[in-house]
């Protein structure tokens, strides 16, 4: 399940305004995700929620409910502290 | 008990080089085991044991690579064959590996445990001379977890298959263009004014042969590692057929690409773009600074991994240039970034974008091949016509076009150095047989990798029937055929060949 | 097609070019067959001749071997009567061979033979110590028995053995009379220069080569460097010969006057040429060999230039017919045949055979003007750095 709070950083970032992110979606088929923007969505995403996304961790996600799947635990390991 | 056997076959295959290189790769080795230990264990200090190792990884590549320390010990210790290689084999590919491992265990991955098994994973003998670079969660796993139970004669037999097909275009189709390119670049260095046809001819013979040559041996690594079980990462993926640079550098020389990705550009521009956030003036362009910063360090670095003279630092910021140009036409263009495979675009639009990409990149390995930068302006300035645009002179003729009237700085010429030994018949078919492979046919992923899912159209399933490889490579008749005539590669080897990755 | 019968499948073709190979023998290594139209015309060994001929003497174990450049190599015929007495005889002639190399290749063939005999024809620029040793000379493979790994390569498919079978075939098939490179290492001029049909022009080219200075090119007379060396390199061979009891005969080969004379006086070298010659005597004499001499201004050398020769086929290589005289002076000088050209050479009548050589040149400059005049405008046109007139060049062969 990718959270709205998820979708709207994404869509932020990349300035799109009516793209729908599906649940199935991946990082290549949201329209101006690539090299140049891939790093300050990242960003974005550990600003907002207060984690660290390490880059090892990150490269080995498939799609966008991965990348959902992952917050979740830094969220809960950041909690569990 | 599979990985002493095959540490001791790499061992033996490293000894075979030099017994002085052998020890400097044990030393490397035993120096990053008990460095990603502490990375690993310690708390307060890991960022200093990680700037530690890589130093002493980046200090080496530097003493042995760019000094003549090596000659030095070579006649220190009595060895004065002129033939041995003047650096230790594949000192970037594994100093280049151990630097992974080591930013990998600071970012918490689990270390080896066990020296046997590190020693296996950085000396394995495929990849150790000239890649790919591999990592250690995913080669390192592989090994580990060899049998003997593992080998069967498919993994084998399609092992040795890509291994002939590497062989077979390092050692037939890399081959017969560098011949065409050493002759263009002779007559350039020896400041012979050759014109157009004749710089663009050995521009991209030059193109074709770095490409064959390079891919060429990842396959023959590939292929060896396939027939022990091991899967190494492709290296290559139909360079050439990138429809714009970034494109390009996802598909050339990908494990470095890749290295380079994880471990420099990202945490630069991630480093970058967090600090610019900070910082009134600069935040709203964060993400482009952190792009820019991250892609000009990158590639300047990647330019200097080849080596260290002038010449390959400017082919890395020839680059930079390339891909900052990309980025801004994107920008213009509106649209929110161009997808590499999109379907949306013409054939007309992808081939011409090929094309351009092609001739970018072609200029760029002009400053590879050549040594100094003046003789790489020379090339460049014969390739746009500054000695002359080729013209024949039957149609100078036709056409009333006056050749050779060097009075215009940019004029026509017939004039053909007699600087190819072959005719330009031959050279031609030769150059046109090539093009043709890198721009048309599979690449040696596609046809013999079963578990890349390669999308095919209706026509190309028929050709990939005919070919048994719709479901991934087959053995057949076909197959017969022409890995049988490929065997003459497996002889034509014995000579000494030009290997130009084999110094890095 | 099961994996199984895939690999035995490619293991089987392997095999098969293996044998293929061998069939065809590009480089007449085995001979098994010899097909015209398929394989007669071996062209493997145009480009490797010091390659084929350091494998082919092991192969045929020669008792007689003919040493020299392409002028024995391509103007002595192994089957000449007078030397069945020694057979097997085989010509290890090499093109352009330098003293150098000449010395390793005998220690070869004694090492992989069974050498009793040596013929060698001497020329004046094979001491031209600019060029020790020519490019193509293996170190690793002259001077060292040739085990089997030597004799299985020509027989493995690479491509550059593909390649030779490729032109094998071609010319075979296109000049079937064509037989250049025989069994015992014979070269015969008639398939060397097949289709000869402009003499006067290939005299021209010849003699172009041999007098340019061209830095690029292989050095002869118009870069010449005479060393000590060259003559202890000599002696080194003839000290080999007396070790190994091998008998010795030497012969300074009957280039035409025009290149072997005028060509020499042109470039300044008539001095360095009689000191050769006095140098050589003196060492053979020295150490027993018998010496004579072909070159210098006799009724052969000096043949007028025309369209056909009988005795030339280029101003360098003389044709078999005078290859078989030489011979049969050298072996049976009794026979006192007025056609015998040559001189026994020793210390006593070297001085007057130079002197001799000398009276005959201006006999020759005096009633063969017109061929003079063609040698000195073609040295002329040398030293004014022009190149050779294109016409030169074109049709000396016949399609």
């Amino acid at each position: 399940m990718i959270s709205e709070r998820l979708k709207s950083i994404i869509i932020k970032e990349l300035g799109l305004e009516d793209f729908v992110i599906e649940q199935d979606a991946k990082a290549n088929q949201i329209p101006g995700w690539d090299s140049l923007n891939h790093i300050s969505i990242i960003v974005a995403i550990e600003e907002s929620y207060g984690i660290r996304l390490p880059g090892r961790e990150v490269r080995k996600l498939e799609n966008i409910a991965q990348l959902q799947e992952l917050i979740n635990e830094k969220l809960s390991a950041k909690n569990d502290i | 008990m599979l990985v002493p056997t095959l540490l001791a076959a790499s061992v033996f295959f490293y000894l075979y080089s030099s017994i002085l290189f052998a020890a400097i790769l044990a030393s490397s080795i035993l120096i990053n085991f008990s460095i990603g230990k502490r990375i690993n264990l310690s708390i307060k200090y890991k960022y200093h044991w990680l700037l530690a190792g890589l130093f002493i990884n980046v200090g080496y590549i530097c003493l042995f690579k760019y000094t003549d320390v090596i000659s030095g010990l070579f006649s220190f210790i009595g060895n004065h064959n002129i033939n041995s290689y003047s650096l230790p084999l594949g000192i970037s590919f594994y100093s280049f590996t151990q630097m992974g491992y080591l930013f990998d265990q600071f970012e918490g991955e689990k270390p080896e445990k066990k020296l046997i098994n590190y020693s296996l994973f950085v000396s394995f003998f495929p990849s150790v001379s000239s890649g790919p670079i591999i990592q250690n969660d995913d080669v390192g796993k592989q090994l580990r977890q060899l049998t003997f139970k593992q080998f069967n004669i498919e993994k084998i037999t399609r092992g040795f298959c890509l291994l002939l097909i590497g062989l077979f275009k390092k050692v037939i189709l890399a081959d017969s263009v560098a011949n065409i390119a050493n002759e263009v670049y002779r007559a350039v260095n020896a400041k012979v004014n050759i014109n157009s046809l004749e710089a663009w001819i050995g521009a991209v013979s030059y193109s074709l042969q770095l490409y064959f040559d390079f891919s060429g041996y990842s396959d023959i690594a590939i292929g060896l590692a396939w027939m022990i079980g091991i899967n190494l990462p492709w290296n290559f993926n139909s360079p050439y057929k990138a429809v714009n640079i970034v494109d390009f550098w996802r598909r050339w020389h990908i494990s470095l690409s890749n290295w380079l990705n994880n471990y420099v550009f990202e945490p630069i521009n991630y480093g970058y773009t967090k600090k610019a956030k900070s910082i009134p003036f600069l935040s709203k362009t964060s993400g482009l600074g952190g792009y820019l910063l991250g892609t000009f360090v990158t590639m300047f670095l990647c330019g200097l991994w080849h080596g260290a003279t002038l010449n390959f630092i400017l082919w890395g910021l020839f680059h930079v240039v390339l891909i900052f140009a990309n980025r801004f036409w994107n920008m213009f263009k509106a649209r929110p970034g161009l997808k590499s495979d999109s379907k949306n675009q013409s054939s007309a639009a992808i081939w011409s974008s090929r094309l351009l990409t092609f001739v970018s990149v072609t200029f760029a390995w002009v400053l590879f091949r050549t040594t100094n930068l003046g003789s790489a302006i020379n090339m460049w300035k014969a390739m746009i016509g500054g000695n002359g645009f080729y013209i024949s002179e039957a149609f100078a003729k036709r056409f009333g076009i006056v050749i050779n009237n060097p009075g215009f700085k940019f004029h026509f010429t017939s004039l053909s150095h007699p600087i190819f030994t072959e005719s330009m018949f031959a050279i031609a078919v030769n150059l046109f047989l090539l093009l043709l492979v890198v721009f048309l046919l599979p690449n040696s992923r596609e046809i013999m990798c079963n578990q890349c899912k390669v999308p095919r159209s209706l026509f190309v399933k028929k050709i990939a029937k005919f070919f048994t490889v719709e479901n991934g490579w087959r053995p057949s008749y076909v197959w017969l055929l022409i890995m049988s005539v490929m065997t003459i590669s497996l002889v034509t080897w014995n000579k000494v060949a030009e290997f130009l990755y084999f110094n890095f | 097609m099961k994996y199984k019968a895939f690999l035995i499948g490619l293991a089987f073709n392997f095999l098969l070019a293996i044998f293929a190979c061998y069939l065809l023998d590009p480089y007449g290594f085995y001979r098994k067959i010899e097909i015209k139209r398929l394989n007669q015309q071996k062209e493997g060994v145009r480009n490797v001749i010091r390659y084929v001929k350091a494998i082919e003497v092991g192969l045929r174990k020669p008792q007689t071997i003919l040493m020299g450049s392409s002028r024995v190599h391509d103007g002595i015929n192994p089957q000449n009567s007078v030397l069945q007495k020694y057979a097997p005889v085989y010509n290890y002639g090499i093109d352009m061979l330098r003293i150098n190399e000449a010395k390793y290749y005998l220690k070869h063939a004694i090492i992989n033979g069974n050498i009793k005999r040596v013929i060698f024809g001497l020329d004046f620029f094979m001491f031209n110590s600019l060029e020790k040793f020519n490019p193509a000379f293996d170190s690793t493979l002259v001077g060292r028995k040739l085990n089997f790994i030597d004799m299985l390569k020509p027989c493995l498919p690479s491509k550059y053995v593909v390649a030779d079978i490729y032109n094998t075939i071609n010319i075979s098939r296109t000049q079937p009379e064509r037989m250049e490179f025989l069994a015992n290492g014979y070269r015969p001029g008639s398939s060397v220069f097949y289709h000869l049909q402009d003499y006067k022009k290939l005299h021209y080219y010849t003699n172009w080569i041999f007098l340019s200075n061209d830095k690029q090119a292989t050095p002869y007379y118009g870069r010449y460097v005479q060393n000590e060396q060259t003559f202890k390199c000599f002696e080194d061979f003839l000290d080999i010969c007396r070790r190994n009891n091998i008998e010795c005969i030497l012969f300074i080969t009957p280039a035409h006057a025009l290149l072997d004379g005028e060509g020499i006086h042109l470039t300044g070298l008539w001095d360095k040429m009689e000191d050769f010659k006095r140098n050589v005597t003196k060492i053979a004499c020295e150490k027993n060999a018998v010496i004579w001499d072909f070159s210098g201004y006799n009724y052969v050398t000096t043949e007028s230039l025309k369209n056909p020769m009988k005795y030339y086929w280029d101003s360098s290589h003389y044709k078999e017919s005078i290859g078989n005289l030489m011979m049969e002076q050298m072996m049976m000088p009794q026979l006192n045949n007025s056609a015998y050209f040559g001189t026994r050479l020793t210390e006593k009548n070297i001085e007057q055979h130079l002197k001799e050589i000398r009276t005959d040149r201006e006999k020759y400059l005096k009633s063969n003007q017109v061929d003079v005049t063609w040698i000195n405008q073609l040295y002329n046109r040398i030293k004014e750095n022009k190149g050779i007139p294109k016409e030169q060049t074109e049709n000396i062969f016949a399609k």
